[in-house]
C-alpha cells in the first residue's frame, strides 16, 4: 500500500485507482453504518475519495493513508447528514439492507428502536460511536483519526451510549409491560 | 439490560447488519472525477525552482513577457467588453425594465461556459460553528448553527456574540428570519418556533409547531414550513398559528419560504413542486412542478420572477414566471447551487466547489435578460459554497459556509455593476 500510496501522491492515477478498489469496501461500510441511509453513504464516499485525491500531496506520511482517508470520510458523513436536513428531520426509519444478524441478540424491535434513536444522534456522536464499536478502534485512535481531544471523543461516545442504552430500556420495559397486560 | 456487556454485544451485532460492498457506480463515479480533477501541491513541491540556481537574466526576461502578457490582456479584455471587469453588465435599472425571459419558449435551457471568476477579498471571515442559514435585522447578522444556537454577529466588530441557546437539539434546526422587530427560528423535532428580540436577544416566545422548517417573516405574519406537508401561519400579535395550508403530501417535506408578487412562496422538495400561496385567502394559488433534474427548495423573487435553486445536488436554476404561474427558463450553474439573495437587484447564488472538499466556491450572478450567469465571484479563502443563507446587512454580503462552519463578509461593491 506504501508503494501506491507514494505513487498516487506523485499523481500516479492507475495507482490511485488501485487504493480506490482497496479501501472502498471498507469506507463504504463505515460511511453506511454513519449515516444509515445508502445514498448519501455513496455521496459521502464519493466526496473523501476526490478530496482525498486532490490532497493526497499533502499528506506526510504514505503509511497513516488508511487513517487519514477514514478522517476525510468522517468529515464527508458530517457533510452529508447535514445535507439530510433539507429532507427530513432524520427520524424516518429506513429498511436495513444486507442479511439478516444474529437474532437471539437482537430483536427486531431492538433493531428498529436502535435505528430510530441512532439517526436522531448528532452525527459527531454517530461517528464516534461506530468506530469504536464496528471498527473497534480505542478512544485514543479515534481521537486522532478525528482530531479532536481524548475527552471529546470519550464524551461523544459516553452521550451516544447512554441514549442508545436507554432507548433500548425503554424498549424492553414497554414489551414487559405489555406482556403483564396480556 | 442487565449490564455493559450486553449492550455492546447488543450494538456490535446491529452495526454488523448492512451491507458492506460499495456500489460499482460509486466507484466508477470517483474514478471518472479523478480523471479531470487536477491534484493540490504543496507549495514546496510545486515550485521546486525556487531552490535551484538560476541566473538573474531569464528571470528579468520572463518578468518582462509575463508584464506585456497582463497589460495586453487587460487592455483585450476592456476593449472587448466581453468580461464582466470595467461594468460591461447591464445595470440594476437595465434589469428590472427588461422583460421577463425575452425570446425564451417555456422550459428552455440556457446552458454556456462560464465567465472567468473574479477573486474578492473577504472584508471579514467570521467563525460559527455548525452554521446554517442567515437572516438580517436590518443592521445586523443573525446565524443559526444547526446545533441549536443563533449568533449575532456585530457589523461594527465582525465579532460574533455568544450564541442564545435555543435548546441543545443537534441538528435539528433549520430556519431563520428576522426584520427590524423580531427574529424567528424554528427547530424540527420536537417542533418549536423561537422568536428573539433582536435588541435584547433574548427570547420572548416560543410557539409549538410540529415539524417546523423554514420560516419567513413576511406579509403581516410569520409563515412556516412544516415537514409533513402544510405551511403554518402564526399571527406574531399573538404568538398562535391561526392557518394551516396543505402544500404537498405527508412526505413531501415543504423547505424554504419566500415572499413576493404579494404571495408565500415554497418550495415542496418531496413532491417537486413551488407552491404559491395567497395570503389574503390562506389558499394555495398555484402549484407548478419542477423539472426532476431540479428539487425544489430555496427560492428567491426578484423584480420579473421567482427562482427556484434547487440546493439538494442540482446544479440548474429554474425561472418562474409570476404573471402566468409556468417555468420559463433554467440556468445552468456549473456546479450545486445553494444559497441565493437578490444583490443590486440582480440573482446571487453560491455553488459548491469541486467534489465538495471545502473550497473552490463561488458565488454567481445570473443575468435576468439572458438567463445565463455573467459574473462569478471567487471568495479569496476556503470557501465552500455549501450554505443555506445569503444576506445583505450593513454594507456587505453575508454568505453562510456550512462545510467550513464560518461565515463570509465580502464587500458589496463587489456584486454592484
Amino acid at each position: 500500500v506504501r508503494d501506491l500510496v507514494e505513487r498516487a501522491r506523485r499523481g500516479d492515477r492507475d495507482a490511485f485507482t488501485s487504493l480506490v478498489h482497496a479501501t472502498s469496501d471498507r469506507m463504504y461500510a463505515l460511511a453506511s453504518r454513519i449515516l444509515r441511509d445508502g445514498d448519501l453513504a455513496e455521496d459521502a464516499l464519493q466526496g473523501a475519495l476526490i478530496t482525498a485525491w486532490r490532497q493526497l500531496p499533502t499528506l506526510r506520511d504514505p503509511d497513516r493513508f488508511e487513517a487519514w482517508v477514514r478522517r476525510l470520510l468522517v468529515h464527508a458523513c458530517y457533510a452529508e447528514a447535514r445535507r439530510r436536513r433539507t429532507w427530513a428531520a432524520n427520524v424516518r426509519v429506513l429498511p436495513v439492507d444486507g442479511p439478516a444478524g444474529p437474532d437471539e441478540l437482537l430483536s427486531v424491535v431492538d433493531r428498529d428502536q436502535l435505528d430510530r434513536v441512532f439517526r436522531r444522534l448528532p452525527v459527531e456522536q454517530r461517528a464516534v460511536f461506530v468506530l469504536h464499536h464496528y471498527l473497534g478502534l480505542p478512544l485514543t485512535e479515534i481521537a486522532e483519526t478525528l482530531g479532536i481531544p481524548h475527552g471529546t471523543a470519550r464524551s461523544r461516545l459516553h452521550y451516544a451510549t447512554r441514549t442508545l442504552r436507554a432507548a433500548i430500556e425503554a424498549d424492553a420495559a414497554t414489551v414487559a409491560h405489555e406482556g403483564r397486560m396480556a | 439490560m442487565s449490564d455493559e456487556r450486553d449492550f455492546d454485544r447488543i450494538a456490535r451485532a446491529w452495526l454488523e447488519l448492512g451491507t458492506n460492498e460499495a456500489p460499482d457506480r460509486a466507484v466508477s463515479a470517483v474514478l471518472q472525477a479523478v480523471e479531470t480533477t487536477p491534484q493540490v501541491r504543496p507549495l514546496s513541491t510545486r515550485l521546486p525552482w525556487r531552490y535551484e540556481p538560476v541566473s538573474r537574466m531569464p528571470i528579468a526576461a520572463a518578468l518582462v513577457v509575463a508584464l506585456v502578457i497582463v497589460v495586453g490582456g487587460l487592455y483585450f479584455m476592456r476593449s472587448d467588453g466581453s468580461t464582466n471587469v470595467g461594468g460591461a453588465t447591464p445595470s440594476a435599472s437595465a434589469l428590472a425594465s427588461a422583460p421577463a425571459s425575452p425570446a425564451l419558449s417555456p422550459a428552455s435551457s440556457a446552458s454556456a461556459a462560464l465567465p472567468e471568476s473574479i477573486v474578492v477579498t473577504p472584508v471579514a471571515v467570521i467563525a460559527v460553528p455548525d452554521a446554517v442559514s442567515i437572516a438580517s435585522d436590518g443592521q445586523a447578522a443573525w446565524v443559526l448553527s444547526s446545533s441549536g444556537g443563533l449568533v449575532r454577529i456585530d457589523p461594527g466588530t465582525n465579532e460574533a456574540d455568544p450564541p442564545v441557546a435555543l435548546d441543545g437539539t443537534a441538528y435539528l434546526y433549520t430556519g431563520v428570519s428576522a426584520d427590524a422587530t423580531h427574529v424567528w427560528a424554528t427547530r424540527i423535532s420536537p417542533g418549536l418556533v423561537y422568536r428573539l428580540d433582536p435588541t435584547t436577544s433574548k427570547v420572548t416566545a416560543t410557539i409549538e409547531t410540529d415539524e417546523a422548517k423554514g420560516v419567513l417573516a413576511a406579509l403581516d405574519a410569520v409563515w412556516v414550513a412544516k415537514d409533513g406537508g402544510t405551511v403554518a401561519r402564526i399571527d406574531p400579535g399573538t404568538n398562535e398559528v391561526v392557518e394551516t395550508i396543505t402544500v404537498g403530501s405527508t412526505s413531501s417535506a415543504p423547505f424554504r419560504l419566500e415572499s413576493g408578487f404579494e404571495s408565500v412562496w415554497v418550495g415542496v422538495i418531496g413532491d417537486g413542486t413551488v407552491v404559491r400561496i395567497d395570503p389574503s385567502s390562506n389558499t394555495t394559488q398555484a402549484t407548478i412542478e419542477m423539472p426532476p433534474s431540479t428539487k425544489p427548495c430555496i427560492l428567491l423573487t426578484a423584480a420579473d420572477a421567482v427562482w427556484n435553486i434547487g440546493c439538494d445536488r442540482s446544479t440548474s436554476v429554474d425561472r418562474i414566471d409570476p404573471s402566468t404561474d409556468e417555468i420559463v427558463g433554467s440556468v445552468d450553474l456549473g456546479g450545486f447551487g445553494y444559497s441565493a439573495a437578490l444583490i443590486d437587484g440582480a440573482p446571487w447564488v453560491s455553488v459548491e466547489g469541486p467534489g465538495g472538499g471545502g473550497s473552490g466556491g463561488t458565488i454567481v450572478r445570473i443575468d435576468s435578460t439572458t438567463n445565463q450567469v455573467d459574473r462569478v465571484l471567487s471568495p479569496g479563502v476556503d470557501f465552500s459554497g455549501y450554505g443555506e443563507g445569503m444576506v445583505v446587512a450593513a454594507g456587505s454580503v453575508w454568505v453562510v459556509d456550512i462545510t467550513n462552519n464560518q461565515v463570509l463578509r465580502l464587500p458589496l461593491s463587489a456584486f454592484e455593476s
